[in-house]
């Protein structure tokens, strides 16, 4: 199951974001990759530190950013992991964040293929995920 | 792409503090998108012009909300659309934002179809608000865009510059003292005269890039007031003089 959402990979093409702007796009996308890292690195560490307001703001950055590229597995965790601290959990499990990071590095496999396939002349709708 | 949806009003600005959302409306709508991280390091006199919509997010990084700034942007660009972003479906988060006068919101993740759309539907009803080009002697000054023409070109205004120059053009050339266009544009806040005094500078100085005709006159002790001498130019005939 692709961890992406096509629906939101359609309108990107569309728009042709993925054509004739394809290297902004490509732009944007290092710039999330190099936020979402720090994000997830700073989460373990205030984590450990049990700050669980900044735990939510990262989280909820996380989700917000993911969701806007169309990474909708990753967002949709944080976003769950985001009402679970709210609810008045103190801190999150380790392995929590974990899957976090796990969920991270598959969707961004998936995406760089998506974006490879599409430097080498296929179409963002003709490829599969390699999942 | 969207290069005409904002028209001559070619930026966009926004109040988000994640980068890759500044950066995917500027994609989306296809004209630069200025992104403040936060309230604290917002500063509208960094940016020339009104921008077309002004995008504030509702959480904002250290505990900020974006919903407490929106009547603050809408003194500062009064012509601008703002657009709400947010995750929120709480209609009361929506409600208050309308209310506190927001003309719309987009719900994140933002749909870049939904967003343009959203847009278009905005600045179609903000281009409609008459009386939003001022004119005095031989100069234009269209607020939408904080853009003075005059004969000679065009220059844009920053914030306060521009202010000053809509009360000037308002009175019509009638002297207005310095007190009274101090309170016009800062209200109760105390201003010293020589900051009051560097705006003169700059509207002075905009005057003269567009026009020779037209010019900001200072009445020591009593105010300041814009003169056109092209009625004195057009009766010397082929003479051109300025006073």
């Amino acid at each position: 199951m692709s961890l992406l959402d096509p629906t939101m990979f359609e309108s990107f093409r569309e728009l042709g974001l993925l054509d004739k702007h394809l290297g902004r796009f490509q732009e944007i996308w290092n710039v999330y990759l190099t936020n979402t890292t720090e994000a997830i690195a700073k989460l373990q560490k205030s984590n450990l530190d049990a700050d669980r307001t900044d735990c939510m703001n990262l989280l909820h950055k996380i989700k917000g950013s993911s969701l806007n590229l169309g990474l909708t597995r990753l967002g949709h965790f944080a976003g769950a992991l985001e009402q679970h601290l709210k609810a008045n959990v103190y801190s999150l499990h380790e392995s929590e964040i974990d899957l976090l990071e796990q969920i991270f590095r598959d969707s961004k496999a998936e995406m760089d293929a998506k974006l490879n396939a599409i430097k080498n002349g296929g179409t963002a709708t003709e490829m599969t995920a390699p999942h | 792409m969207a290069e005409e949806l904002v028209g001559n009003r070619s930026f966009t600005v926004s109040v988000e503090d994640d980068e890759t959302i500044g950066a995917m409306i500027s994609l989306t709508l296809g004209v630069p998108n200025y992104n403040f991280f936060s309230w604290k390091q917002f500063d509208p006199d960094a940016v020339q012009g009104t921008p077309a919509v002004v995008f504030v997010d509702v959480h904002l990084s250290g505990d900020e909300n974006g919903l407490d700034f929106i009547p603050d942007i809408g003194k500062h660009w009064p012509d601008a659309a703002i657009i709400v972003i947010t995750a929120d479906e709480d209609e009361n988060t929506l409600a208050h934002a309308l209310a506190l006068g927001a003309h719309d919101f987009v719900q994140k993740p933002i749909r870049p179809l939904e967003l343009m759309a959203r847009v278009k539907a905005r600045l179609d009803e903000v281009n409609r608000r008459p009386d939003l080009v001022l004119r005095f002697g031989d100069l234009t000054f269209d607020s939408r865009l904080s853009l003075l023409k005059g004969p000679l070109g065009e220059t844009y205004l920053a914030h306060k510059e521009k202010e000053l120059l809509i009360e000037l053009i308002k009175s019509q050339g009638i002297t207005l003292a310095k007190d009274v266009l101090k309170r016009r544009l800062w209200g109760a806040i105390k201003v010293t005269d020589n900051a009051f005094d560097r705006k003169v500078f700059e509207v002075r100085k905009a005057i003269k890039q567009v026009s020779t005709h037209t010019s900001l006159q200072t009445k020591y002790g009593i105010g300041m007031h814009l003169l056109y001498a092209g009625a004195a130019i057009a009766h010397k005939g082929d003479t051109y003089v300025t006073s």
